[in-house]
């Protein structure tokens, strides 16, 4: 069942397995644990929401389903980076897209890293469970359909994307969750199975640190968050001989640094990457209404090629939102109105780059996460060409203007000005953070091992982002929930220790 | 017992006291009633050593100490400080002697950062940390008993009724404790909690949840709670907490008087506030529960040289005519702050919220005003609130950096166009203000967008808002929504794996 950390009236708790999150990773190991027969406990430190309660307000999901309500940065403020929580994790909020991790990518991993996960057998069986499919060209709209027009008119590279929705009406509030419950998602496809299983969620209740001694892990100590205001209202304490730490890419190096877990390759937080991501919005004659219907149904690849290991390495998606999301992003002052009243005719384009800059991840306090990451010199060329890529394709489907958030608002009038933004570092976010307690054969290179079992304490293991050895270019949610399948099968599989108190 | 001779300085028609005091254990106190039950469970019994913080004078150090003592526990104190009289001289001189360790801090911020675990109550290393003011559901079920013990004094007893039990709130668990036992035990007497903290580290959601958990408590024991009765008095906090008031020095005295212990920083407090309510005809026959310990505490010669040098200054008497003179320093600058504060800072209208100050509201309601030429002043009068409302959510640390923020606005920023405060600004100026350390780049940028984003996301989640930029709104509630997890959700009371206290 799922239970509110308020509502429990014990402070202690003993199960045979702790999962931290519940997002893909971690509600697709706590499924398969309880389906196996262990008594598993997963925490949740964001709510229970359901699709009853999401009411398309960005005020009142941003707090509900983002962490800070969306006002996570890094610590020096440049970058702004959406993570998600709730009981289904970013599986909640993200835009349904599956994409699989390119094999020359996974080669690479295998030559570096040794040879980890079947994958293709993995995203098989995830492909199936989730129902993930071609969006219907029917429900690509106008906004979508500028990016395929633009793309065509430079005869760049692009295509329809594949989902995991069932029953979508298209509403296009997607970002702020599904109030129709059309997304194949966390919640809805592993957190039932799990519950039937026995799986015992108990959602308000965040992770500290994970107790250790003597090289063996013990359980975990948590506190209860208040619903409305998030602030800690008491302790809670999972007591478990296994524990499995899901709390992203981002949560997950610095419950494990916060706790001590040993490391002695100190690769735990240091290698963090987030495909940042440049906008670009063009405005056009006729109304796009690009805040209806299915945000993202078509991708321009002229620039991803990601099985070069030394390819072009630029994904370029619409991207848009609801008032609040783009009024943030539009940049501005006193100018800052004239452009939101062009609302409707506004169309937008983000740029996001398969980066190699590594960034890193350290506690703050008990409950924070300090994300440090400042694009190389490399990733920064990437990006410019990237927002240069974004402004071509806007005008190629029609644009007047091309509006640019950087430091000042950058407007760029003409095709032939496009070459200006090549030297603007314009604002970055991020949604995709991963790689930070990258996965590998050899406990002298690596934290965790290949099946996701850490190497340098008994009875911890990881199952989210954190694991991948490199930024994968492509959207994570497909490749998570086929880590999660990976890792929890081995992890009932694991003959230490002892098959719990069942 | 009763007290007529008190009850007459005090204005009441009848006056009970319950003297905690007394309580045998230990030093008595009622701390000693919390730690009881505490201590004598898991993990504290199985912990190499316990773990303690309080302010410098605090008596649930003193109550932890002394326990250690007791059972050969050793005990680490952290202690943060506060002003200190004689009564918590003692009682650091007391935790200095018998403590195995002694940390000090500046104060309870530098305490919650450098020692968050401690501050939260999470054990490591074979050290079970006690939680601040002893506070959790089995401390609160020793003062859960001390109501059960009072209502069957009351039962037998053939004096009125009482209207009205004080008893002095910090953490907050004493009060709800009682509160829950009286009414375990058929008592219809409300707690009056006297706050001796600011509302900042008891506000009255804590209080609330306090009473559940010690309601839970009780039901984990196969009983069933009555209707708690609790009310918060927050009149007598004064300058904070420690800071004795004019009041509480002479509750503290009325009590001294009596041959009752007493003290200004909680009893002090908590009978002043009770002298007040008399006098606001607020109640007749009152109860008032002394929670302070007994006088007379032990210490060793050298407690002095044990304490970290951060606290040191606190136990010597000092040199006079050098503190006169600092004090004389600190007076000036008071005095000069003060001056520019009375321009500076005060004077906004309107209220704040959960998060922002009323000038930190004055401050959205301005940035509002310049950035938003659609918004009518009703427009303008909901941005604060709503402002409020997304940073509810915001963690500890980076509410601080919002508070930095508004403060960098209001009193920073207009340097670029004036001396005057942003708030006081014309509109027009205001922007010219942001534009011109937007320009600066780098922290100016940082202000300046920062402030603008807070007000977009206030402005642009309103349907006021909407209108202006021809979006429709949510389609939800329209249409049919399913509600397929009901089933999947716990009913009241589910615990996993059937577990039980």
């Amino acid at each position: 069942m799922i239970v509110a950390a308020p509502d429990l009236l014990v402070d202690t708790i003993r199960a045979d397995l702790c999962v931290i999150g519940t997002g893909p990773g971690g509600a697709m190991v706590a499924m398969l644990a309880a389906e196996a027969g262990l008594k598993v406990v997963a925490l949740e430190a964001g709510a229970f929401v359901t699709p009853g309660d999401m009411n398309q307000r960005e005020a009142d999901m941003f707090p509900r389903l983002l962490w800070e309500a969306g006002g996570r940065t890094t610590v020096d403020k440049a970058i702004r980076i959406h993570q998600g929580h709730g009981v289904g994790g970013s599986s909640l909020h993200n835009l349904n897209l599956c994409k699989r991790v390119p094999p020359g990518i996974r080669a690479r991993w295998a030559a570096d890293r040794g040879e980890g996960p079947l994958w293709d057998d993995l995203y098989d069986e995830v492909e199936a469970l989730l129902e993930v499919k071609d969006v219907d060209p029917a429900m690509v709209n106008r906004h979508n359909a500028l990016l395929a027009a633009g793309a065509a008119a430079l005869g760049w590279e692009h295509g329809l994307l594949r989902h995991n929705r069932t029953g979508c009406i298209g509403s296009g509030y997607c970002e702020i969750g599904c109030a129709f419950d059309a997304k194949n998602n966390a919640l809805k496809k592993l957190i039932p199975r799990g519950v039937r299983a026995g799986l015992a969620v108990v959602s308000l209740a965040q992770a500290v640190s994970v107790d250790h001694a003597d090289g063996r892990v013990r359980g975990v100590d948590a506190v209860i968050l208040d619903a409305r205001t998030r602030q800690p209202l008491g302790r809670l304490r999972i007591e478990a001989p296994r524990v499995c730490v899901s709390a992203s890419a981002t949560g997950t190096p610095a419950l494990l640094l916060r706790s001590g877990v040993p490391d002695p390759s100190d690769t735990t937080g240091n290698s963090l990457r987030i495909h940042p991501a440049v906008v670009a919005a063009g405005d056009f004659e006729e109304p796009v209404y690009a805040w209806r219907g299915v945000p993202q149904s078509v991708e321009c690849t002229e620039f991803l090629r990601l099985d070069e290991e030394n390819g072009p390495r630029t994904w370029v998606v619409p991207a848009f939102a609801h008032p609040v999301g783009v009024a943030t992003l539009v940049p501005g002052l006193g100018e800052h109105r004239a452009v939101m009243q062009r609302y409707p005719h506004l169309g937008a384009l983000t740029a996001m780059i398969h980066d190699r800059t590594r960034g890193t991840v350290r506690p703050r306090g008990d409950l924070g996460v300090a994300i440090s990451y400042t694009p190389d010199d490399e990733d920064r060329a990437e990006l410019r060409r990237g927002l240069a890529y974004a402004c071509r394709l806007l005008f190629a489907a029609g644009a007047r203007r091309v509006l640019v958030p950087a430091g000042r608002a950058i407007e760029v009038t003409r095709p032939d000005e496009i070459a200006q933004v090549l030297a603007v570092d314009a604002e970055l976010s991020a949604v995709h953070p991963m790689g930070s307690v990258p996965m590998g054969q050899d406990p002298t290179t690596a934290a965790v091992g290949l099946t996701g079992r850490h190497h340098h304490l008994d009875g911890l293991w990881v199952s989210d982002a954190s694991l991948f050895p490199t930024s994968i270019g492509v959207p994570p949610q497909l490749s998570v929930y086929a880590l999660g399948l990976h890792v929890g099968r081995q992890l009932v599989l694991d003959p230490s220790p002892d098959r719990g108190t069942k | 017992m009763a007290v007529p001779e008190i009850a007459e300085r005090a204005g009441v028609r009848s006056l009970r006291l319950k003297r905690d005091d007394l309580y045998p254990a230990l030093n008595g106190g009622t701390k000693v009633r919390k730690l009881d039950l505490l201590l004598a469970s898991e993990p504290f019994q199985g912990a190499g050593a316990w773990v303690v913080a309080g302010a410098v004078g605090s008596g649930q150090v003193v109550a932890t100490v002394a326990a250690g003592r007791l059972v050969g526990k050793p005990v680490h104190a952290h202690l943060f400080r506060t002003p200190l009289g004689a009564h918590g001289l003692e009682n650091l001189a007391y935790s200095a002697s018998w403590a195995a360790s002694v940390h000090g801090y500046r104060n309870q911020v530098d305490l919650a950062l450098r020692a968050p675990r401690v501050v939260l109550g999470l054990h490591s290393g074979g050290r079970a940390v006690v939680p601040i003011g002893a506070t959790s559901a089995r401390g609160m079920l020793g003062c859960v008993l001390g109501g059960i013990e009072l209502a069957s004094q009351l039962a037998s007893s053939p004096d009125p009724v009482p209207d009205a039990v004080y008893v002095a709130c910090g953490s907050g668990g004493t009060a709800a404790g009682l509160a829950v036992g009286l009414a375990l035990a058929g008592v219809e007497v409300p707690v009056r909690a006297v706050a001796v903290v600011d509302r900042l580290f008891a506000p009255d959601m804590r209080l609330s949840y306090l009473v559940g958990q010690a309601e839970k408590a009780v039901r984990s024991l196969g009983l069933t709670p009555g209707v708690a009765r609790l009310e918060v008095h927050r009149g007598q906090v004064g300058r904070g907490y420690a800071h004795a008031s004019v009041a509480s020095l002479a509750g503290a005295q009325t009590l001294l008087d009596a041959g009752v212990a007493g003290e200004p920083a909680y009893t002090g407090k908590a009978f002043a506030a009770l002298v007040a309510d008399a006098h606001a005809g607020r109640t007749r026959d009152p109860i008032f529960w002394v929670t302070v310990r007994r006088p007379g505490l032990e210490s060793t010669e050298g407690w002095r040289e044990r304490l970290p040098p951060s606290l040191r200054d606190l136990a010597t008497t000092g040199d006079q005519p050098v503190v006169i003179r600092r004090r004389g320093l600190l007076l000036g600058l008071a005095a000069a702050a003060a001056l520019v504060g009375t321009f500076r800072l005060t004077g906004y209208d309107g209220a704040g919220g959960e998060v922002l100050s009323a000038a930190e509201a004055a401050v959205v309601r301005a940035a509002g005003e310049a950035l938003l030429p659609a918004a009518t002043p009703a427009d303008l009068d909901s941005l604060a609130g709503r402002v409020d409302r997304y940073l509810l959510t915001f963690p500890t640390s980076l509410r601080q950096e919002v508070h930095a923020l508004f403060f960098a606005v209001e009193q920073v920023l207009p340097f670029w166009v004036g001396m005057q405060r942003f708030t006081v600004l014309t509109p027009p100026e205001r922007l010219r203000a942001l534009e011109r350390v937007a320009a600066l780049g780098g922290p100016g940028l940082l202000i300046a967008r920062s402030i603008r984003d807070l007000v977009l996301v206030a402005w642009y989640q309103s349907p006021e808002a909407w209108a202006d930029v021809g979006y429709e709104g949510p389609m939800v509630g329209s249409l049919p929504r399913p509600s397929l997890y009901d089933e999947i959700k716990a009913p009241q009371g589910w615990e996993p794996f059937g577990a039980g206290p």
